[in-house]
């Protein structure tokens, strides 16, 4: 990686991990070496106390910046140490062991390689989630946040249990519309965002991060629902589908159905069973929720088109074609002013204007004897 | 006057962090860069893997040392049960010294008690 040319100083280590198993690219994969190449020689033999950190942007900070004392040397011996046990990792690995196991070493033998964890810091999109080490970095740092977050806001906005029963969940699902310019409406979007029409008026982009080793190509649902659709017959609400992506492959690296994919004819007849529409909330109707489900298909392809029934039901569907809930996410919409341009775009009826009411729950039938 | 008095210059190091507030008494955020952060982590996992290893050699002698007086006991109880009686015949009087301070890896701050008396009751 440096060209025998290079003027070595005195202070600097020189490449002492040549012919080691970390250095060595013939059997590990290429993914586990340093994406960004600029920050090798900083990371591997030592911060040039003339230049400073490559980390670092502002000129007068980088000059100003000392390491610690004798952060260098200390750290060759520790790479050495760790290399050498991650050999002896490598080593227990033959074609014997089955899959799992062979995740698990090799997970114990990259986790402490710094390359690895340079990678994970500092460009963790670029990273090759076939790896079972990253997939592993990965899920800690989703465990430690956003996992409890989406669980709370499907919980607290009665995702669960309006929709589905329960979830346990076992990807993360990450949702954006970037369609749009702005910022604040292109990135991933937290759950339980409101969001105006005009920002999710396209299909939306989704994120379906398996963390265990899938097979290639394993089949997944995608469904989205609206269960505050109101019901004026029954004085109540019912469950719409808003969109259904049915038998799509996906595997641990890829995994974003995109607007790429949904351009593609072939991948847009086969897996689009019911074509996006926005949820259009009328005048003064409650906030509503849209519920995006992932399933994966436990029992093959699904063969049964999606009926046009008007009211969705959700549970039925997941059980009758043996769908398993992994992941979900939820945002909302309220009638805004661009609602009736998503309609026009979309070719619905105009929306009807509803009596504000002081709660947002259905009126309860005169005559019941538990009204207060 | 306080009951538990320290000497001066403890008492004085104990007004300073009184003063100070509890953030400021917070071990210090390192503040390195990002490369020196990922050594400082190696670092540190070398130091844990190598403790890790240190730990379990001990637990693997401690069990085989156990495993051996077991034995031992067992052998004794097969051979001799009038000596295995009385190698665990219960010492009533003799008990571990309660005055005898806890094996520490430093010396105590006070290493010998000259006026050493035991209370009343044990004498």
């Amino acid at each position: 990686m440096i060209s025998s040319s290079y003027a070595r100083p005195l202070r600097y280590l020189g490449r002492y991990y040549s012919t080691k198993i970390w250095s060595d690219f013939s059997k590990r994969s290429e993914t586990l070496k340093l994406i960004d190449p600029k920050y090798e020689k900083d990371l591997l033999q030592g911060i040039n106390p003339d230049q400073g950190p490559n980390s670092l942007v502002q000129p007068d900070r980088r000059l100003a910046y000392h390491s610690p004392v004798a952060i260098d040397e200390t750290f060759k011996l520790a790479y050495e140490y760790l290399e050498g046990e991650s050999a002896k990792i490598y080593a227990k690995i033959d074609d014997k062991k089955s899959v799992e196991e062979t995740d698990r070493l090799l997970v114990k033998a990259e986790q402490y390689n710094p390359e690895v964890l340079f990678n994970i810091e500092n460009s963790p999109t670029q990273i090759d989630r076939e790896q079972p080490v990253y997939r592993k970095y990965l899920q800690e740092k989703w465990e430690s946040h956003d996992r409890m977050l989406s669980m709370q806001r499907l919980e607290q906005l009665h995702v669960i249990p309006d929709t589905m029963p329960t979830l346990d969940p076992k990807v993360e699902v990450k949702v954006k519309f970037p369609h749009n310019t702005v910022l604040e409406f292109s990135e991933w979007i937290e759950p339980g965002t409101i969001l105006p029409a005009f920002a999710v008026d396209k299909p939306p982009t989704i994120q379906i991060q398996e963390f265990d080793r899938v097979a290639e190509n394993s089949l997944y649902t995608v469904l989205l629902v609206n269960p505050d659709t109101p019901d004026l017959e029954t004085n109540t609400f019912k469950t719409t589908l808003q969109y259904a992506l049915t038998n799509v492959p996906l595997s641990n690296s890829n995994n974003v159905v995109g607007t790429a994919k949904l351009l593609d004819d072939d991948f847009a007849k086969q897996h689009v069973a019911r074509e996006y529409e926005p949820l259009v909330p009328e005048k003064n109707a409650q906030l509503q929720r849209a519920c995006l489900w992932v399933f994966r298909q436990s029992s093959g392809e699904i063969k049964a088109s999606i009926g046009e029934e008007d009211n969705f039901d959700i549970r039925e569907f997941a059980q009758s074609n043996s769908l398993e809930a992994i992941g979900a996410h939820v945002w909302r919409q309220q009638f805004d002013r661009s609602v009736n341009q998503v309609r026009q775009e979309y070719g619905l009826p105009n929306g009807r204007v509803f009596h504000r009411v002081r709660k947002a729950h259905p009126v309860i039938p005169a005559g019941t004897s538990n009204v207060v | 006057m306080r009951i538990n008095s320290v000497n001066a210059s403890t008492q004085r190091v104990v007004n300073q962090l009184s003063a100070l507030s509890a953030s400021k008494k917070q071990p210090k955020l390192l503040n390195l860069c990002k490369e020196d952060l990922i050594k400082h982590k190696t670092i540190t996992n070398a130091w844990n893997v190598y403790q890790r290893k240190v730990n379990e050699k001990r637990h693997i002698q401690l069990n085989a040392q156990y495993k051996s007086i077991h034995e031992a006991m067992e052998d004794l109880k097969q051979t001799s049960p009038q000596l295995y009686a009385l190698a665990n015949k219960p010492e009533k009087k003799k008990k571990f010294p309660l005055d005898m301070r806890m094996p520490t890896d430093y010396p105590p701050t006070k290493p010998w008690v000259y006026n050493y008396e035991p209370s009343q009751k044990r004498k």
